[in-house]
């Protein structure tokens, strides 16, 4: 039989978190949802921590890479020299390479919520109890894997 | 240790007797080359000036970052006076600017010193008051928050139009205001980032999650204003490049076309935006002690060496004396730091204050 607790303030809900495994309760017994992202139930509950950044970190450098090569590329396919410039100036070719940074960093990190998430399966996110904006610790009596809902 | 702590009163008569000696070596025939003064009153002038200016932007803002250090950044005030005095120095010095023989309508000694001092007082007594009712928590400390941020742009904007610029003369770039007053502000994130350093022992005791989560803001700020930095160089650089015009490139071909220009150029660049950037990116770095103090650390010498590079070919210097003035400072400064629980003695109260 599970056992559940509701928690309207993230702090008291993180000191009660941080008490039941004080008192011994494995991690293992723990299912935690939380309306928003914690990084201190991933520090608790040793979860390991999140692949996205690495999603942005992969966006960011193909985004800068393809961006300069385009622009690069591009100038090379078609070499007009301009006020005494060089074809692949580096200076402006620099912004480019900047902004499809953000761009394709954005897009992938996107991407990789969607994934990570889980989305656009609807039967995944749509739980059956309405938990509404509270923090819930269940507390199960066999061992089942944890999982934090964000 | 208590008996080394400054009052109030022996914190300015110090700052008197720095000054003086400061002022004794310039002009007492120990120095051939004027221009050390300048170099070290630009580089302190942005630590110093930039240091409070964070404090009143986290005040204004309610915000909690780096919370655990707006006292000791407050308490550096007393400095933005050292600043005035330092500066009033600089009066019979002004024939090392070009446009000293050739005086226009902005550009003469009477007009220059007035408008400098006249800020860097201002700044001095903004920053004085806002200390002051920031330890208080009186409703006014808002008011005087916004007076030192205006004087505080205003007086970084003089830094770098009227020091450096034009010691350049006749070469112009409009964006030197706007670069050197958010470098001030890098730079007062670098100091916090160095007190930290100092302070993180002590207060990880009395308030460790809080504590944490202020270097945490420290590393965060950090790496923020490295890629502003950049942004705000880059903006500049590349208008220069673009146009090639020959009265704007000049400045940049006389610094890099030999050393020890080219490698100051690399080594602001590097200290200012890409070590910060590479090194600040994980998250665990941003909460490394060790790491944010000693980016803070290069960040100071990057803004050192970018002064260097600024005024180097323009103005001469003594080695020996750039060396002792900034020695001196530095050392006030850590006795500033290390007083500041009797220079402002209630800590600023916490509570009004939101995330």
């Amino acid at each position: 039989m599970a056992r559940q607790l509701f928690f309207d303030d993230q702090q008291t809900f993180l000191q009660q978190l941080e008490q039941l495994l004080k008192d011994g309760t494995p991690r293992e017994q723990l299912d935690v949802r939380t309306p928003y992202h914690l990084s201190e139930v991933e520090t608790l509950l040793a979860q390991p921590p999140s692949k996205l950044p690495l999603f942005a970190l992969g966006g960011a450098l193909a985004g800068f890479g393809g961006g300069f090569l385009l622009a690069a590329l591009t100038s090379l396919d078609w070499p007009i020299s301009t006020g005494g410039k060089p074809v692949v100036a580096v200076p402006p070719f620099l912004l480019i390479g900047y902004l499809m940074t953000i761009l394709i960093g954005s897009l992938a990190s996107f991407a990789g919520f969607l994934l990570l998430a889980r989305l656009p399966r609807i039967e995944a996110l749509v739980e059956e109890q309405d938990f509404d904006s509270r923090f819930i610790i269940t507390i199960t009596d066999e061992v089942a894997p944890c999982t934090t809902l964000n | 240790m208590h008996d080394t702590k400054l009052s109030i009163g022996g914190c300015y008569s110090l700052l008197l007797i720095l000054a003086v000696t400061i002022g004794l070596i310039e002009y007492g025939g120990l120095v051939d080359q004027q221009g050390s003064l300048l170099l070290t009153l630009s580089f302190w002038g942005a630590i110093i000036q930039g240091a409070v200016a964070v404090a009143a932007v986290t005040a204004l803002v309610r915000a909690k970052w780096i919370a655990s250090l707006r006292r000791e950044l407050l308490a550096l005030y007393p400095l933005l006076l050292l600043l005035a005095l330092l500066f009033a120095l600089l009066w019979p010095q002004l024939e090392l600017f070009p446009w000293d023989n050739h005086p226009t309508a902005w550009l003469n000694r009477p007009f220059f010193m007035g408008r400098n001092l006249v800020s860097l007082v201002l700044t001095f007594i903004a920053g004085r008051q806002l200390a002051l009712h920031s330890t208080q928590g009186t409703p006014f400390k808002d008011r005087y928050a916004v007076i030192y941020l205006a004087a505080f742009v205003l007086s970084q904007s003089l830094v770098g139009y009227d020091w450096l610029m034009s010691a350049a003369f006749p070469w112009v770039n409009t964006m030197f205001g706007l670069y050197f007053f958010t470098e001030s502000l890098y730079a007062g994130i670098a100091v916090s980032g160095l007190a930290m350093l100092l302070y993180f022992r002590l207060r990880i005791k009395a308030a460790p999650e809080q504590t944490t989560l202020h270097l945490r803001d420290v590393g965060l700020l950090l790496f923020g204003f490295s890629i502003l930095w950049a942004g705000l160089f880059f903006a500049q650089f590349l208008l220069i490049w673009y146009a090639n015009l020959p009265e704007e490139v000049h400045f940049v071909t006389e610094r890099l076309s030999h050393s020890p220009g080219r490698e100051l150029c690399w080594l602001f660049l590097i200290s200012l935006f890409l070590a910060p950037f590479v090194a600040l990116l994980g998250g665990d770095a941003k909460g490394d002690l060790r790491f944010v103090s000693s980016i803070s650390l290069l960040v100071l010498a990057g803004l050192f060496a970018e002064r260097l590079f600024i005024l180097l070919p323009a103005i001469p210097y003594h080695g020996g004396a750039l060396l002792l003035y900034n020695g001196l400072i530095f050392v006030m400064m850590l006795l500033v730091l290390h007083s500041s629980e009797r220079l402002l003695p209630q800590a600023p109260p916490e509570r009004n204050e939101g995330q």
